[in-house]
C-alpha cells in the first residue's frame, strides 16, 4: 500500500465543490500515492506521516499551458526594449531561436526551465521544443507532469533582410519526418514516467506550415482522439496579414479548414486578431468560430506585455466561450507573475475597468480551465480523486501579509517565490523552499546557462555604457 | 561614526555613476569610509578594513521611492483589488468616510518599513495619514526617509453614495497642522545622522484651500531646501471639482497659489486633460509642470490594478517633466514598479517597447529621484556621495542569464532578489531581512490589526459596507476550522 499523507496546519485551503474553487479555512488535504483521497474539515483514518503547512495556503498546482523550449532563455535581461519598426515593433528578428544553441544546451536549457517552474509552484506544463529526446527526458525527470510537442514547420521566417517578410521553404517532407517522428515517441514514452510525460503535435505558426502539413496532422487527431496539438496563431499582425493574402481567410479559418480546430486543439496567443487595435484589417469573426469549435486559446501576458501588446480582452474571449488557460511562453517564468499582468491588462483592454479580469477568472485560467483545455479530468483542482500535484504558499512574510482572500493574494501580491512547497504526483519536490535537487546542481546549472548566454553574442545595445 | 573602510569584492556588475550618468563596470568593486562612498572602480588599491563578498550580485544604488503611505498600505492590498465606484470613475477614494489606517497605526508603519527595506527601498518619502510622530520609527529602521504631517482643510465624502464630495474639518486645523510640521521641522529635520527630512506633506489639491496652499508655499519661500509633497490630478472627480471651482486645471491652480518648482512633488497626476479617462478640453497643463520644474512622481500599480496606465511615461519624459516612481499603497516592491512603470508606458504608447526603457526607469528610481528631493549625493555609486547600497542577488532562476543588469534589475529580478542593503555606510538588511525589525512578529500584528480593520469596515465606508460587501471574496468561503 502507498504511503498516506495528511497536509495539515492549513491557513486557507483552495478546495473544489460542485465545479468551482471554495476557500476553506483551516482543514486538511490528504493523498495516498499518487491520488488525492480527501479534502476537508479533518481526515478521520490513520495517516503514515503529516506535512506542516506552516499556516500557508494549500491549493492546486498551477498548469503553464505554453513553455516555449526555443532559446527563449537567452532572452532575458537582452531582447526588452526592442522592437523592428518595419514589422510593427515584433522583437523575431533579434530573438535567440533553436538554431543558436546546441541540442546539449537546449537539454541544460530544458532542466532549467522545469526547476525554475516547480520552484515557483507550477506542476504541469505543455511545452513545445525541438525534436530531441535528451529534452524530453530532461523534462521528464525534472519530476513535472509534462506534455511535450516536438514543432513541425516546412517553412521559415527570414531575419536576414529585417524590412521585408520573407520566408525559406524548408528541405521536403521536413515537416511531415517531425510529425512521424513525433508519433514514434509518443508510442514509446506512453507508459513511461508514471503516465506524467505525453507526447503531442507541435506546429510552429499558422505562416510556417503548409496546407499539406496542417491536413496531415489534422488527420492525426481524428486517428487518435486523445492526441493534443498546439500551434503558434495569429501571433503577430505579419502572420495574420500573410494568411490573409495567401487564402484570403483568416488564421483560425484556415485553420479550421485544414482540421486544425476542437478541444483537442490549442491556439498559443491568438493576440492580433481581426479587430485588436494594431491589427486594422477587417475580416472575418474569428473569436465565435474558435468558440464554436471549443479550441482553446492560451495567452502569455509578459511576452507580449513587454512589448506594450495586450490581449483584447481575456474577459470578451472567456465570455465569447473560448476555454482560455495561461502560458508563461518561458522568458518570465513565475505563473503568479503572469495572472497578475494577465487580470491588469485585461482590465485596462476593457476600457480601465477594474471590475473586469478579476482574480477568480485568471486563477481558474491557471488551474481548472487549463486543464479543460488539456481535456484531463483529474488536474487543476484540489479533490478527493485527483491527482496530488499540490502546492504551498507561504504568507508569513512581508509580500502576503495582512491575508484576507488567498485567491486575491496569489494574483496581487505574492510571487513565485512565495511557494514553500511543491506536490507532483504525490512526490514531494520541493520542502520549505528546498528543492529535492541539490544546491550544486543548482549551481552547476545556472553557470551553464550563463555559459551559454555569454557565448551567444547579441548585437542589442546595453542600457548604460560599460567602462 | 566609524571611519573605518569597507570594501565590497567579488561583484558580477556595479552601476557606476559620473556626471549624473550612470554606467556600468563588470566585476568592479566599491569602497565605502563611514557613511560616504571613496571609491568606484574595477580595482581599489587602498588599506580596507573590512571586506563584504558580493557573491557575484549586482552593486547598485539604493531606490529612491517617492510616494508611499506608510500608516496603512498594507491594509488595501487585499481588498482594492477587483474593485471600484462607478461613480468616481472606477476611483476608489471618495466612499470612505475616513481613513481606514486609524486602528494600530504602529504596526502597519513597521510592518511597512519593514517591506521597503526588504525590497531595495533605501530612501522613501511617506506620505499622509502618517503617526504624530513618526520619526522615530522610521529613524530606527536604519532607512532614509523624508516625512511631514499631513494636512488639509477638508477630506472626501460621498454623503449619498453616489456624489463625490468632501466634508471640512475643524476651522483652523490644517493650519494648526501646518504649523505643528514647521516645528517638527526645527527640533528633527536631519535627527537619526542626517537620515530624516521634514518636509511639508499637502494631502491633495481639492482638499487644501487656497489660504492653506499659500501658506505653505509662505514657508517654502523662507526655506529654500523645505520639500513639499500633494496629491494632484489623481482622479477625475478631482479634476473637475477644481475646474469647476477655480476655472482651472489642478496644476495650474496649484501654481497659482505658489505650490509648484523643483522642491514641490505632484503625486500621481494622472488624469491631465488629454487621458483616456479624461475628456475634458482645457489648458496645457503639462507644460506649465515641466515649465515649472515640479516633479511627478508615478505610481504605476496603485493605478494600474485598476486598469488604468499614466499617459504616458515617455510623453512626460519627453516634456521635460522629472518623474520619480513611488510604490504607494500596493506590494512595497520598487524593482516591481519599475518594470510596471515601463511596460504600462509601452503599451499606453500603443505598442512601442522602445518606450521607457529600462534606462529611463531606472533613472527614476534613482538619479531623478535623487534631483526630485534635492539630493546630488543620493542615487548614485560615486566617490563622494552617501553609502546607500543595494545588492542584488544574480545566482538565480529569475535573474539568469544576464547579459545586461539594468534589464535584469527591471524586467527580471524582485524585490526578494534583494539580499543585502547599506543604508548611510550601516548594514541594514542582511540575507533579505531587515535587521533591526522582526518580521515574525510584524507579521503576527499586522494580521491582527488587519481583522479588527476589516470589523470595523462598515463605520468606515460610507454606504456602510461590510468589507465582505464592498470587495467580495474570490470564491465561496468555508470556515472548517
Amino acid at each position: 500500500m502507498c504511503k498516506v499523507t495528511a497536509i495539515k496546519n492549513a491557513s486557507y485551503i483552495i478546495g473544489y465543490e460542485n465545479g468551482s474553487h471554495v476557500i476553506y479555512k483551516g482543514g486538511e488535504v490528504v493523498y495516498q500515492g499518487d491520488q488525492i483521497i480527501y479534502v476537508g474539515e479533518k481526515y478521520e483514518h490513520k495517516v503514515d506521516q503529516i506535512l506542516d503547512a506552516r499556516q500557508g495556503i494549500v491549493a492546486p498546482g498551477m498548469i503553464d499551458l505554453h513553455v516555449d523550449m526555443d532559446a527563449l532563455l537567452l532572452e532575458k535581461s537582452t531582447i526588452e526594449d526592442v522592437g523592428n519598426p518595419f514589422h510593427f515593433m515584433d522583437d523575431f528578428y533579434d530573438r535567440p531561436t533553436a538554431e543558436d544553441v546546441s541540442e546539449d544546451e537546449q537539454c541544460d536549457m530544458a532542466e532549467f526551465i522545469a526547476c525554475e517552474l516547480i520552484s515557483k509552484g507550477v506542476t504541469c506544463i505543455y511545452a513545445k521544443g525541438i525534436l530531441s529526446e535528451g529534452v524530453i527526458r530532461k523534462l521528464a525527470d525534472s519530476g513535472i507532469r509534462v506534455i511535450y510537442a516536438p514543432v513541425a514547420y516546412d517553412s521559415q521566417k527570414l531575419k536576414k533582410n529585417r524590412k521585408a517578410l520573407l520566408y525559406r521553404k524548408m528541405p521536403e517532407n521536413h515537416g511531415k519526418d517531425i510529425l512521424e517522428k513525433t508519433m514514434t515517441l509518443r508510442k514509446k514514452y506512453c507508459n513511461e514516467y508514471d503516465g506524467r510525460l505525453e507526447i503531442a503535435v507541435g506546429l510552429k505558426t499558422t505562416d510556417t506550415c503548409s496546407r499539406e502539413l496542417l491536413h496531415q496532422a489534422g488527420e492525426l487527431l481524428k486517428e487518435d482522439s486523445s492526441l493534443k496539438l498546439s500551434i503558434g496563431a495569429a501571433q503577430t499582425v505579419d502572420e495574420f496579414v500573410e494568411i490573409a493574402y495567401r487564402y484570403g481567410i483568416t488564421p483560425a479559418e484556415y485553420l479550421h479548414d485544414c482540421g486544425i480546430y476542437g478541444p483537442q486543439v490549442q491556439y498559443v496567443d491568438y493576440i492580433m486578431r481581426s479587430g485588436h487595435h494594431m491589427n486594422t484589417m477587417i475580416l472575418g469573426d474569428e473569436l465565435s468560430l474558435i468558440a464554436q469549435d471549443k479550441t482553446s486559446v492560451v495567452h502569455c501576458p509578459w511576452r507580449y506585455g513587454r512589448r506594450g501588446i495586450v490581449l483584447e480582452s481575456f474577459e470578451k474571449y472567456h465570455d465569447m466561450g473560448i476555454c482560455m488557460g495561461i502560458g508563461t511562453g518561458s522568458s518570465s517564468l513565475d505563473m503568479m507573475l503572469e495572472m497578475r499582468y494577465a487580470a491588469i491588462f485585461c482590465k485596462y483592454a476593457e476600457n480601465i475597468n477594474p471590475l473586469k479580469g478579476t482574480a477568480g477568472m485568471i486563477y481558474n485560467a491557471a488551474t481548472t480551465e487549463a486543464a479543460k483545455a488539456l481535456q484531463k479530468k483529474d488536474i487543476g483542482r484540489l479533490e478527493a480523486g485527483c491527482k496530488a500535484d499540490i502546492i504551498i504558499v507561504d504568507i508569513k512574510n512581508y509580500d502576503c501579509s495582512p491575508m484576507r482572500d488567498p485567491v486575491k493574494t496569489m494574483v496581487y501580491t505574492a510571487t513565485g517565490k512565495n511557494v514553500s512547497h511543491v506536490i507532483i504526483d504525490g512526490k514531494l519536490i520541493v520542502e520549505e523552499k528546498k528543492p529535492k535537487w541539490e544546491d550544486n546542481k543548482r549551481r552547476e546549472l545556472l553557470d551553464k546557462i550563463q555559459r551559454v548566454d555569454d557565448a551567444y553574442a547579441s548585437h542589442i545595445a546595453m542600457t548604460f555604457p560599460i567602462r | 561614526m566609524s571611519k573605518d573602510i569597507t570594501l565590497i569584492k567579488n561583484a558580477s556588475y556595479v552601476i557606476g555613476c559620473e556626471k549624473d550618468k550612470h554606467y556600468i563596470i563588470p566585476d568592479g568593486e566599491v569602497a565605502f569610509q563611514g557613511d560616504t562612498i571613496i571609491y568606484v572602480g574595477h580595482c581599489y588599491e587602498g588599506e580596507a578594513q573590512h571586506y563584504i563578498d558580493a557573491k557575484r550580485a549586482i552593486i547598485s544604488p539604493g531606490f529612491i521611492n517617492l510616494h508611499v503611505h506608510l500608516g496603512g498600505c498594507c491594509m488595501e492590498r487585499n481588498i482594492l483589488p477587483d474593485t471600484g465606484t462607478p461613480y468616481h470613475y472606477m476611483s476608489g477614494l471618495f466612499r470612505m468616510k475616513k481613513p481606514l489606517e486609524e486602528i494600530h497605526q504602529d504596526i502597519m508603519y513597521q510592518f511597512s518599513i519593514g517591506e521597503l527595506l526588504s525590497k531595495g527601498t533605501t530612501t522613501v518619502f511617506q506620505q499622509g495619514f502618517g503617526l504624530d510622530e513618526a520619526v522615530d520609527p522610521l529613524g530606527e529602521s536604519g532607512i532614509r526617509a523624508i516625512y511631514g504631517q499631513m494636512c488639509a482643510d477638508t477630506r472626501f465624502c460621498c454623503e449619498n453614495g453616489f456624489r463625490a464630495g468632501y466634508s471640512s474639518k475643524p476651522e483652523g486645523t490644517a493650519i494648526k497642522n501646518l504649523e505643528e510640521n514647521m516645528y517638527l521641522r526645527k527640533r528633527r529635520n536631519g535627527s537619526y545622522d542626517g537620515r530624516i527630512t521634514i518636509a511639508i506633506d499637502l494631502h491633495a489639491a481639492d482638499t487644501c484651500s487656497p489660504e492653506l496652499l499659500e501658506e505653505a508655499a509662505r514657508y517654502m519661500k523662507e526655506d529654500k531646501d523645505l520639500l513639499c509633497c500633494i496629491h494632484a490630478a489623481q482622479s477625475i472627480n478631482e479634476y473637475m471639482y477644481i475646474l469647476r471651482t477655480y476655472g482651472m486645471t489642478p496644476a495650474d491652480y496649484l501654481h497659482e497659489h505658489g505650490i509648484y518648482g523643483p522642491n514641490v512633488h505632484y503625486g500621481h497626476y494622472y488624469y491631465p486633460s488629454g487621458h483616456t479617462l479624461n475628456t475634458v478640453k482645457y489648458g496645457d497643463e503639462l507644460h506649465t509642470i515641466a515649465k515649472d520644474h515640479t516633479n511627478v512622481i508615478h505610481c504605476p500599480l496603485s493605478f494600474g490594478r485598476r486598469g488604468m496606465f499614466l499617459e504616458s511615461f515617455q510623453k512626460y519624459k519627453n516634456l521635460g517633466i522629472n518623474l520619480g516612481i513611488g510604490t504607494d499603497t500596493m506590494p512595497l516592491d520598487i524593482l516591481m514598479e519599475m518594470r510596471y512603470a515601463s511596460v504600462f508606458c509601452k503599451i499606453a504608447e500603443g505598442g512601442d517597447p522602445t518606450a521607457a526603457s529600462a534606462g529611463e526607469v531606472f533613472n527614476a528610481v534613482t538619479i531623478n529621484g535623487a534631483k526630485a528631493i534635492h539630493r546630488p549625493d543620493l542615487g548614485r555609486l560615486e566617490p563622494g556621495c552617501k553609502a546607500d547600497i543595494v545588492f542584488i542577488d544574480t545566482q538565480n532562476f529569475e535573474c539568469i542569464p544576464v547579459k545586461d543588469p539594468i534589464k535584469t534589475i527591471v524586467y527580471n529580478a524582485t524585490g526578494d532578489n534583494v539580499v543585502r542593503t547599506i543604508i548611510n555606510g550601516e548594514e541594514i538588511v542582511s540575507e533579505g531581512r531587515p535587521n533591526r525589525l522582526d518580521m515574525e512578529r510584524l507579521v503576527y500584528e499586522v494580521q491582527e490589526a488587519f481583522n479588527l480593520t476589516a470589523e470595523g469596515y462598515p463605520k468606515a465606508h460610507s454606504m456602510g459596507w461590510s468589507i465582505d460587501e464592498f470587495s467580495p471574496m474570490t470564491y465561496k468561503v468555508k470556515n472548517i476550522s
